[in-house]
């Protein structure tokens, strides 16, 4: 008769944490945000930049991320409905094919605009990245959404000494160690 | 071993759980999208509603109103549907400039507050001078009445305590009177904090009291503290000042503490604290031993001599001590010779001055002339002394009344030093003009050039926070916003936010004193 009380008492527990879970769920997030907060060293790795909300109600026509100078390369992926544009980065001219390879990113700034992603809507932009050759940096994905009705809402800011969980954050990614 | 299988589900559901709730609520945030009367908006008439829509589901965490003339109690609970939040505003409200400061939590994650400014009426400039004033009562007089109580219970009754195990043993039937005093402190105290309630309120009658409004106010206040500290302490006073003498006396430091936790001590943080604890200590010390002195004369005459000889030795040092904190607290409070005889604090505190250095000239008198002549019989100086002992008295009754009165007035801190723009060279500046309650010119003096500058101001003391404002460009390097937000008296912060480029951003803190509007 042992099993059956455990049985039992495991289902209304696993109901409570279905019902739990399912009500955590949608309006968690606020934040302009990446999917992962941990990316490993020496890798060519796929970014998700997660975009639940437009700017104060407005929906978002534009969102421009800039690219931390540690990465190595990145290649932004475009988007039906949208104009995906690049600023390249001022980098100083390499010289062999092996230089440029390593030299960082030749973007510092991916755009895209034009389109319309009400409120209500959530979507992702999708970078693929060369993340730096050592574990342990910090970077930091500032972001600015450009909204219908002129509004701009910007994920730049950094923690400092008395701010360390500051209103508008740029989303911070460790380096890690490759596995 | 079976009974720990039996656990297992739970545990496992407390780990999924842990998993689920713990990451989830760490970053969401509620925005304002839409308010009504909007930011920066002047209508013509009270609105009978503030409604602020944010762009999430939100459950409110308070909403706070203050005006030119101070806090606005609202008559109802705000009212959440949905993402909107609406709470019914007082019937009558003066023309002026409001702030509404709101405190939200999305469905799982931080708490998120700002504040808006809107006017009613033509005067969003500043408040007409001579408007109704907004108290239908004048609870500050009350307020100031019962203030004097206390300090006149924490005397007798928590001096006594004092003198009784510094000094000498005090006569049974003076420590009767003094317990009955120290409970009257007591009960001054609790009183205290519905009255500072009612005066917050601006309440229309007296019955107020009688409900849990006042008290529930005033509990959100440092106010709760004191009263409760005070009245606990003066009642251990009260209870056991007849049987024994170590016990009151320690209580009566902790009413001192007590006195000291708030008020404009309690905003100066700790060391203003013990300074006014200290300065409590001592004028009770030396005003509370007036009737026992006078009573141990009356029955011993000249063999009072050692212990009114003791007394003195003890008295100069809580003379010493009560100079000291006093002049201390004058000096962090006024900040400028201008402030001691142009504001009403200041001369409040100087005609306290010319008390207290009154009491000294008698007490002076008493140690010089009266007590070498105590020892010898038939002198009169008995006599004469407790003479001069009731004429202290009755100042001493005098400097606490003025005492009553400068906890109501506020302390005028010195306005910021006004920079000069051009010869200020490295550290950006921030200057307010005229750093009076109504309409200010904010101006911030950079060397570098951003894109833009936003300012958010905050008055932690009133509650207002989040209250921001883009300023424009107003000639190199200067950035202006002028408006009538900063409508309430007292310490502001600004933070500063200046966008360097698109994606980075610098803030700078300053601070700045508003004063009040017509003085």
């Amino acid at each position: 008769m042992k099993p059956f009380p455990a049985t039992a008492a495991m289902l209304p527990a696993l109901a409570i944490s279905a019902l739990t879970v399912l009500a955590m769920a949608p309006p968690a997030l606020a934040h302009v945000t990446l999917d992962r907060s941990e990316l490993p060293a020496d890798s060519y790795v796929r970014v998700a930049v997660r975009v639940p909300h437009g700017c104060e109600g407005a929906a978002m026509t534009g969102l421009r991320v800039r690219i931390p100078a540690e990465l190595r390369a990145v290649k932004p992926a475009p988007k039906p409905g949208w104009t995906l544009t690049t600023v390249p980065a001022d980098a100083p001219p390499s010289t062999t094919p092996a230089e440029a390879h390593d030299a960082g990113p030749a973007i510092k700034e991916v755009s895209w605009q034009g389109g319309n992603l009400p409120d209500a809507f959530y979507d992702e932009f999708i970078l693929y990245i060369r993340t730096p050759a050592e574990p342990g940096p910090t970077l930091y994905f500032a972001t600015v959404q450009e909204c219908e009705g002129g509004k701009v809402t910007r994920w730049i800011e950094r923690p400092e000494a008395g701010n360390e969980r500051p209103p508008r954050p740029a989303y911070p990614v460790r380096i890690v160690p490759k596995p | 071993m079976p009974h720990l299988i039996r656990l297992l589900p739970i545990l496992a559901t407390l780990a999924l759980l842990w998993t689920v709730v713990l990451p989830a609520g760490a970053w969401a945030h509620a925005e304002l999208v839409a308010a009504s009367p909007a930011d920066g908006e002047t209508v013509h008439h009270a609105p009978p509603t503030l409604s602020l829509r944010f762009n999430e589901a939100v459950t409110t965490l308070g909403i706070t109103l203050t005006g030119t003339t101070g806090p606005v109690a609202l008559p109802a609970r705000p009212v959440a549907n949905g993402t909107t939040i609406a709470v019914r505003l007082p019937p009558f409200m003066a023309p002026g400039t409001y702030l509404a400061s709101w405190r939200v939590v999305s469905a799982d994650g931080h708490p998120v507050g700002g504040t808006i400014a809107f006017g009613i009426g033509e005067a969003t400039a500043s408040p007409a001078p001579d408007a109704p004033p907004h108290l239908a009562l004048p609870w500050e007089w009350a307020v100031g009445a019962m203030r004097f109580a206390l300090y006149a219970g924490f005397a007798v009754g928590a001096g006594g305590a004092l003198f009784g195990w510094l000094v000498a043993p005090v006569p049974a039937r003076l420590r009767r009177g003094m317990a009955w005093a120290a409970a009257g402190g007591a009960l001054a105290a609790l009183l205290s904090i519905g009255l500072q309630g009612a005066l917050l309120l601006a309440a229309d009658s007296p019955r107020i009291l009688l409900t849990v409004e006042p008290w529930a106010v005033a509990a959100g206040t440092s106010v709760l503290w004191r009263g409760a500290v005070v009245a606990a302490a003066l009642s251990v006073v009260a209870a056991t000042i007849t049987r024994t003498r170590r016990l009151p006396a320690a209580a009566a430091v902790v009413a001192a503490v007590g006195l000291a936790l708030s008020g404009h001590a309690a905003s100066g943080g700790a060391g203003t604290q013990a300074l006014l604890a200290l300065h409590a200590l001592a004028e009770a010390f030396w005003l509370g031993a007036f009737w026992p002195l006078a009573e141990i004369l009356a029955a011993e005459g000249p063999g009072a001599a050692p212990i009114i000889d003791r007394f003195s030795w003890l008295a100069v040092g809580a003379v010493a001590l009560l100079l000291a904190t006093g002049v201390t607290q004058a000096v962090l409070h006024l900040g400028s010779w201008a402030s001691l005889v142009g504001t009403t604090h200041g001369r409040l505190i100087l005609a306290k001055l010319l008390g207290a250095d009154w009491l000294l000239t008698l007490a002076a008198v008493n140690r010089l002339h009266y007590t070498p002549r105590l020892r010898a019989v038939g002198s009169g100086a008995a006599g004469g002394l407790r003479r001069m002992i009731a004429v202290e008295a009755v100042v001493a009754v005098l400097v606490l009344g003025l005492t009553s009165g400068l906890t109501l007035t506020a302390p005028r801190e010195h306005a910021a030093p006004q920079a000069p723009a051009l010869s200020a060279p490295t550290a950006p500046s921030l200057t307010v003009t005229p750093s009076k309650a109504g309409w200010n010119r904010v101006t911030v003096t950079l060397e570098t050039a951003p894109k833009e500058v936003w300012v958010v101001f905050a008055n932690p003391a009133a509650h207002i926070d989040g209250l921001r404002r883009q300023m424009r460009p107003d000639g190199p390097g200067q950035w202006v916003h002028a408006g009538p937000e900063l409508a309430v008296p007292g310490l502001w912060t600004a933070h500063i936010e200046m966008l360097v480029t698109d994606f980075d951003l610098v803030t700078l803190h300053r601070e700045f004193t508003i004063q009040e509007p017509n003085q």
